[in-house]
């Protein structure tokens, strides 16, 4: 049992410090950013800033090729890694999915619909920090369960305060664009770039 | 009074420890390799700490003992030396495991 417990364990740290660099706090962050100043400036485009998300995506898949992997190594992961990061996807597709429930019911029942607008901002932070808190539990990174309360806290705040939507999802995207930013910092001085061992590449190479 | 049997003879059996896994450095590259699909070798430095000269000497060995499989491959154009378990390699260090665990217990 002992040696289950130290497989388990070698295997969290290889992910943990693959996910140390603070990148995926700092695309989440800026993309939040991104979204709530056009919610600001300009919400009739709301429909457009949605497609641009995907750029996020893209951003960060390059940012982890471009700072990661020349300081940290390649590395694969097993496939029951592979299927936790599977859960974070098919909870959001699932929670999409209970959204246009919703919807549809809320257009179907008005007076259902009124009282979910009145308690919109509760809503939205409760459905945003609970995806926090999956992607917590399943990667075991710890810090989402922060951001899931500074989540819920910001919605909460705004809407006893009856203050605009875009203000919580600046905050939170503040909050984790600077955590991102200080870890992404660390990381670079933990882990400066060096050569990849040309000669044990070249050792290695001649099999 | 009788003479007493030779020590060796109390001992319980000790099953056979694979000597090439049982080395501190090679049983955490084992460990590692075992947990990870495929890890470059810069992965494997620095979650193991040792030094270039070291796990190159380790990784012949483990290679050399059919444990490990190191290929060349190509990451959006870069090349990276990875090394991975074979299934002998997998097979050795589960056994190798219970052997440990039959010790201890």
């Amino acid at each position: 049992m002992s040696e289950e417990i130290d497989l388990k364990e070698i295997e969290r740290k290889a992910y943990l410090s693959y996910h140390q660099d603070g990148l995926i706090d700092v695309f989440i962050g800026l993309a939040a950013l991104f979204l709530a100043t056009f919610l600001w400036l300009a919400p009739d485009m709301l429909i457009f800033i949605m497609g641009t998300m995907f750029m996020w995506t893209l951003l960060y898949i390059a940012a982890k090729k471009s700072v990661t992997v020349p300081r940290l190594g390649y590395v694969e992961f097993s496939k029951e890694r592979n299927t936790k990061t599977s859960v974070i996807l098919l909870y959001i597709v699932v929670l999409n999915i209970v959204s246009l429930v919703i919807t549809l019911w809320g257009w179907l029942n008005p007076s259902m619909f009124l009282i979910i607008e009145a308690h919109g901002f509760l809503v939205v932070g409760a459905a945003v920090a609970s995806i926090f808190v999956v992607v917590a539990y399943s990667t075991g990174i710890h810090r989402f369960y922060t951001y899931g309360v500074v989540t819920l806290l910001a919605f909460s705040v705004s809407h006893f305060l009856v203050l605009p939507f875009y203000l919580p999802i600046l905050s939170l995207g503040l909050v984790m664009a600077v955590a991102g930013m200080l870890m992404l910092y660390q990381f670079i001085r933990k882990y400066p770039k060096e050569s990849t061992g040309e000669e044990l590449d070249a050792r290695f190479a001649t099999r | 009074m009788p003479d007493s049997p030779p020590a060796s003879q109390d001992l319980p059996a000790i099953p056979d420890i694979d000597r090439v896994i049982h080395e501190p450095a090679r049983l955490t590259l084992m460990a590692h390799l075992f947990v990870l699909s495929k890890a470059d070798f810069l992965f494997l430095k620095q979650q193991t700490g040792l030094t270039w000269g070291n796990l190159s000497s380790h990784l012949t060995k483990l290679e050399a003992a059919g444990y490990v499989r190191i290929e060349k491959i190509f990451v959006e154009r870069k090349p990276h030396t990875i090394a991975h378990l074979t299934e002998e390699g997998r097979a050795a260090f589960l056994k190798y495991r219970k052997s440990i665990k039959q010790v201890i217990e």
